[in-house]
């Protein structure tokens, strides 16, 4: 599947569904991706880091470092308010434009 | 060269965010690395693996600096025709407030190197010499900034102007030029002018004032150029873009 083309647009949705349950680091979100996809996603960590500041300065979500047991200092993305209600948005939008080209293809 | 060397290289943003970015990356290496190597590899394979991984460099660095950009959104990429009418207004604006600092400057620079207002060529050259070093030193310093993508638009405005007061003793060698070549040499040289002439040159002389104009402006636009030209142009659906 030609995934790269599918997943222009949509890549701020994926990273607020994976934050969707609870705050996140970066690495955490990569690993989601590709475990909920099933493989048939993976971001770049280059491609997902820009990403993540750039949600982060429009506040829709929020970064905080905390150190992990192995006292490692990790930074942890979690959904905003703003970024909850533009997730629901988008999922919206989603599953209407999913349904109308299913309704096409079939 | 490792990864996180090359992307210091590469990224233009302020030290602390520099130093976040980084801590953020080499923590994303560490992890994948681990987990590579608990997949059986090495840790100098799964080290490259997860480097390469991240992608390329340049990239990366390109979508941080274009992140952490604090100019505004209409400054980060400004169509062309728009940023040239806009600094063909701000470079004539410019030149004309050069040409009253000129006259001021011109006086004050002899009144503190030789005691009284430069009356010839020469004293004109060592009063304006002395006092231009510092502004060079501003004009050159403030050149360097109008390039920093971390600038806020006050800072960009702050850093042109700066060029602008900066060159004020260019501006003022090319209006003395100007005096000399416009069959005042005699003048110039005998320096009368500045103290009996040069509103009459000026202001009388429309040839002169336009070609003083015309040059200071010029330079500005040059300078400006200068600047932008080796930031970047872009090309998107409206056309060509200049990158800031």
């Amino acid at each position: 599947m030609n995934t790269k083309e599918l997943l222009k647009g949509n890549t701020e949705m994926i990273i607020f569904a994976s934050l969707v349950d609870g705050p996140k680091h970066g690495y955490l979100i990569t690993q989601w991706i590709r475990t909920q996809s099933e493989d048939s996603f993976a971001f770049s960590p280059g491609m997902l880091y820009p990403l993540l500041h750039k949600l982060e300065q429009e506040e829709l979500i929020s970064a905080s470092w905390i150190t992990s047991k192995e006292g490692r200092d990790k930074k942890v993305y979690q959904l905003t308010k703003s970024g909850g209600k533009a997730y629901h948005a988008y999922k919206k939008d989603w599953m209407l434009f999913a349904e109308k080209i299913q309704h096409l293809i079939s | 060269m490792s990864f996180i060397k090359d992307l210091r290289e590469s990224l233009h943003v302020s030290p602390d965010k520099e130093q976040e970015i980084v801590n953020e990356i080499e923590q994303h290496l560490e992890e994948e690395t681990h987990a590579l190597q608990l997949q059986g590899k090495n840790s100098v394979l799964a080290k490259q693996e997860s480097e390469q991984d991240m992608g390329d460099v340049t990239d990366v660095a390109r979508a941080f600096n274009k992140t952490h950009t604090t100019l505004p959104k209409l400054l980060k990429s400004i169509h062309a025709k728009h940023a040239l009418f806009f600094f063909l207004v701000y470079a004539f604006i410019c030149s004309q407030t050069s040409l009253l600092f000129f006259f001021t400057f011109n006086t004050f620079a002899g009144f503190l190197t030789v005691g009284y207002p430069p009356y010839n060529l020469v004293e004109q050259i060592i009063s304006l010499g002395i006092l231009s070093v510092p502004f060079f030193y501003l004009a050159c310093s403030s050149a360097k900034k109008i390039r920093l993508r971390t600038n806020s638009l006050t800072e960009l405005r702050t850093a042109y102007l700066s060029v602008v007061i900066g060159i004020i003793p260019l501006n003022a060698a090319i209006l003395t030029f100007c005096n000399v070549i416009d069959g005042n040499v005699r003048d110039a040289f005998a320096g009368r002018f500045f103290v009996e002439y040069h509103m009459d040159i000026f202001f009388r002389n429309i040839d002169a004032l336009l070609m003083v104009i015309i040059t200071t402006s010029l330079f500005y636009i040059f300078l400006f150029l200068l600047a932008v030209l080796t930031t970047g142009f872009s090309k998107n659906n409206e056309g060509i873009s200049i990158k800031m």
